[in-house]
């Protein structure tokens, strides 16, 4: 009790003379001074000293902001007092899976829910009557808050953030919560890191090489995502050797684990992502810091390191980490049209409550739920402690096609890695038949 | 040893070192309930509470802020923070939970500190000093 006493009274010290390197419009510096309230001032407290620590020399606009709910409560209400209207499109990530309306058909306890989902409705509450839009995923670009190249995004995830980046052109650095809050708050960020364009040239250089591309499977761009991320740690990658384009899902599986395994803001598909027609471009005309090669050696170890399972035997089956798209959804129908899950294995598909309504609409969420799996939206199957918390049963040893969820789950469970279509035969026969 | 850095987050404590080489996820690799590492992390099954925590950058998940936040509250987080370079999601959880947070240091930190040394943080002058752990 006495460490929260001290927290609330003293949360961000007072700072006004520490305002060193970043210049404020005299409009900014109002906020700072708390002339519009002690919310917006403390949201242009946080945003000052983030700017100051990253070399920051103004603020500049934000276009689109993306914000998790999970805030302790008294925080929020600190920073929201005051504020009638975020000043951006902003949205909301995913919450607890206890506080969706799936929450009796995956079996929670009933305890937990109930106290989970009282702080869920009052920071909802708030969100709600300060404009935020109640998309509860991890695309927002998915649902209504899109990005174009250029633009400045301040969201909190790191797969959305590297999909931005990389895959949109727009740009953001990995703003953790109270960033991302700060900047819908203000409507502004401090110009810093991805934001300038000398920031944006890959310092290490990924050659595929040895491999089939035009074979490999989403658990393999994975893989290999997931390998990069060892070796670029918080640096920029350019990625060569893809010989034709890319869909969405292909590329987001194959960045989405280089900000597991690393902490990886942009990747640069040569001949593919917006930013890098050519390898040049990506690197800026500069010769990279590292080159790596990727071969059937180091997505060996990947898979290594992503398949914990010693038995072959499967009880839970995880998709859509991120997010499925309606493509992803109607592929997954596909393959369980007419079949039937076997007796006691779970399948999990997680998507977005908008993507939802149209797999819906489209029969697709009927096919699957026809053969015994459940189609599950605004929550996160990778995150046990926060997602998937106040869960009855434990899920048992989990297949997985995402290399994110298998990283996060091998904490806790024994996991298979592989395709979704070795998931969905997992789903079937209950048993994993491994590729790598 | 005296070493100068950069401030993320201001502030004055002292407290033992506790120093990796492995980047670090306030999510993925702190139980906030325990404050132990629990994950495949090199520090698997340590505590950061009370310690200066010396390590070169985050990575993953950027919900750091919001576990660390919880950790905070139920005491179990550390002290204070010194990084190589803390990417921005360190950067954001030492400005939340307002614990000091050095880096860029004019040598890397997690060569010259050991786990076991005393530090002496003023992280508003930006500077440190290291008393190193009697052999």
């Amino acid at each position: 009790v006495a460490a929260v006493d001290k927290i609330s009274v003293n949360e961000i010290r007072d700072s006004r003379e520490d305002l060193t390197m970043l210049k404020l419009t005299d409009e900014q510096q109002r906020m700072y001074q708390g002339e519009y309230g002690p919310g917006i001032q403390k949201a242009m407290t946080i945003l000052v000293k983030y700017g100051n620590a990253y070399d920051a020399d103004r603020m500049i606009k934000v276009d689109s902001t993306h914000t998790p709910p999970a805030f302790h409560h008294e925080f929020l209400a600190d920073i929201l007092t005051g504020v009638t209207e975020v000043k951006t499109m902003s949205s909301l990530h995913m919450t607890r899976i206890c506080c969706t309306r799936w929450a009796d058909a995956v079996g929670v306890v009933p305890d937990v829910a109930e106290s989970a989902c009282k702080t869920h409705n009052q920071n909802l509450a708030l969100f709600r009557g300060a404009g935020f839009l109640e998309t509860f995923t991890c695309v927002p670009f998915l649902t209504g808050n899109l990005l174009r190249p250029g633009m400045v995004f301040s969201w909190s995830e790191s797969s959305a953030i590297v999909a931005g980046n990389s895959i949109f052109g727009a740009r953001g650095n990995r703003d953790s919560a109270p960033i991302a809050l700060s900047s819908a708050i203000t409507g502004v960020t401090p110009e810093m890191l991805l934001h300038k364009p000398e920031n944006r040239h890959a310092a290490l250089l990924a050659q595929i090489e040895g491999l089939r591309v035009s074979s490999l499977t989403d658990a393999d761009l994975g893989a290999i995502g997931f390998y990069v991320g060892t070796q670029a740690r918080d640096r920029n990658v350019a990625v060569t050797g893809f010989t034709s384009s890319l869909t969405y899902e292909e590329l987001k599986y194959l960045i989405t684990p280089m900000a597991v395994s690393g902490a990886v803001a942009l990747c640069h598909v040569v001949g593919i992502t917006p930013e890098a027609p050519t390898l040049e471009c990506a690197l800026g005309r500069q010769k990279p810091q590292d080159a790596i090669t990727i071969g059937e050696t180091e997505l060996q170890q990947a898979y290594a390191s992503l398949n914990t399972a010693t038995s072959d035997n499967t009880d839970t089956v995880l998709l859509g980490c991120p997010h499925a798209t309606i493509s992803e959804i109607k592929a997954v129908a596909r393959l369980l049209d007419g079949k039937r899950i076997k007796d006691g294995v779970r399948l999990w598909l997680l998507t977005a409550d908008l993507i939802y309504a149209l797999a819906k609409r489209s029969g697709y969420v009927d096919t699957i739920t026809d053969a015994g799996g459940l189609v599950i939206t605004d929550t996160c199957i990778s995150d046990r402690f926060y997602g998937l918390y106040g869960l009855k049963e434990d899920l048992g040893i989990i297949a997985t096609s995402s290399a994110k969820a298998a990283a996060y789950h091998t904490r806790a469970s024994p996991v298979h890695f592989g395709s979704t279509e070795a998931c969905i035969t997992a789903a079937v026969t209950g048993k994993w038949r491994r590729e790598r | 040893m005296i070493l100068r850095g950069k401030t993320v987050n201001a502030g004055i404590v002292e407290g033992e070192a506790i120093v990796t080489k492995m980047p670090f996820n306030f999510i993925l690799d702190l139980d906030i309930a325990t404050g132990k590492v629990n994950s495949g992390h090199e520090l698997h099954g340590q505590e950061l509470k009370g310690k200066i925590f010396v390590f070169p950058t985050g990575r993953g998940s950027t919900w750091g802020a919001l576990m660390a936040y919880e950790a905070l509250r139920r005491g179990t987080f550390c002290k204070g923070m010194v990084c190589t370079e803390a990417e921005p999601v360190i950067g954001a959880v030492a400005i939340m939970l307002d614990v000091p947070l050095l880096h860029r240091l004019t040598v890397d930190p997690v060569e010259a500190i050991h786990t076991g040394d005393y530090i002496k943080m003023d992280a508003t002058a930006g500077e440190i000093e290291v008393i190193k752990r009697a052999q």
